[in-house]
């Protein structure tokens, strides 16, 4: 059986490049910053304004990056305080309406493997994904984190805590209870 | 091990802990094995479907300025609200300031003109009738007295 070792290890990551080189870090992780600000915000023009401020940031304080993380995990570390910040004010900010187009579940078909593409599977799978995307809405902020940073972005719990400023021991609690959360909601498939 | 994975074995599981026992309970019990599989599917999907929406989502054509700042964004709210505070204050401000322009200021010599009227009013006013004989004796420029003195 395959495990979740193997399906969710984060390779190893060198820093080849450095923060001078901004256009190789843009190109390198420009899509990933994006892709954990838009799911953590579900709002496309924040996610697009917040990755120019976070490149922005790294570049303006890379003279304080003291290369004890990868440059993944210091702009990913950027990124969850612009989340946590931007959520913050926008609670106040109640007539605001975010700006997404659909939700992941539709793109359950361009994705999956020929062999499970009939209409029942992806049919399926597709109420799953939505009772997923719908659970990790509910859950409070640090546990979503964590569960996002996790198992969508593919990084160990060690990168994780680099990331959200947490120890080792929180961040597994937050992952622990999120999953606890999640699995409940979305039921046991068959 | 006979019972089976309780929650918190199952999440511990997935943050990537791997305990011997649990190892043991998965050899042995295929209900834990195939709940632990389908969840597994389910998160491996989720990530799949994830990616692939913020990838149709996300615009690379979208210039990102590193040297010169943030970039202006028109769509930013705050920018809006900005703008139309500063907008509402400065109407205000001189609305306000005109309003005050075109109000009449009365003049103080006015002013005492009006009073002085007023006081003329009441003294010259005509007394009645059993004290008019009293109102012939007195006299404010003193012209009276003195004609009754012979003076």
């Amino acid at each position: 059986m395959e495990t979740a070792a193997t399906q969710f290890a984060a390779p190893y990551r060198e820093n080849a490049i450095g923060l001078d080189d901004i256009d190789a870090v843009l190109r390198l992780y420009r899509l990933k910053v994006f892709r954990f600000i838009l799911v953590s915000l579900r709002d496309r023009e924040a996610a697009e304004n917040l990755t120019q401020d976070c490149f922005f940031k790294a570049y303006q304080t890379r003279g304080r990056f003291r290369k004890d993380c990868s440059i993944e995990t210091w702009l990913m570390h950027i990124a969850v305080n612009l989340v946590r910040d931007y959520a913050r004010n926008r609670r106040i900010q109640f007539w605001r309406r975010t700006s997404l187009a659909g939700s992941p579940a539709e793109t359950i078909e361009s994705w999956l493997p020929d062999g499970q593409r009939s209409p029942e599977m992806c049919a399926q799978f597709k109420q799953q994904m939505e009772a997923v995307w719908a659970a990790a809405a509910t859950l409070p902020e640090r546990q979503r984190t964590v569960f996002l940073l996790r198992f969508v972005e593919d990084m160990e719990l060690l990168e994780i805590a680099a990331a959200t400023g947490m120890k080792e021991g929180t961040v597994k609690v937050h992952l622990f209870r999120a999953l606890r959360t999640v699995r409940e909601r979305v039921g046991t498939p068959t | 091990m006979n019972q089976h994975l309780t929650q918190d074995q199952i999440a511990e599981w997935f943050a990537g802990e791997r305990r011997r026992e649990v190892l043991d309970h998965l050899r042995h019990c295929a209900q834990c094995s195939d709940e632990i599989a389908n969840f597994e599917k389910t998160l491996w999907q989720f990530r799949g479907s994830v990616r692939e929406w913020s990838s149709e989502q996300f615009n690379p054509a979208t210039q990102i300025q590193i040297a010169s700042g943030p970039k202006f964004s028109l769509f930013r709210p705050a920018w809006w609200a900005a703008a139309t505070l500063a907008v509402a204050l400065l109407v205000g401000v001189s609305l306000n300031h005109s309003w005050r322009k075109s109000e009449p200021i009365p003049q103080s010599s006015t002013a005492d003109a009006v009073l002085l009227e007023q006081v003329d009013e009441q003294i010259s006013r005509t007394v009645p009738a059993p004290m008019a004989p009293l109102m012939e004796l007195v006299s404010y420029d003193g012209k009276t007295d003195q004609a009754e003195t012979g003076q």
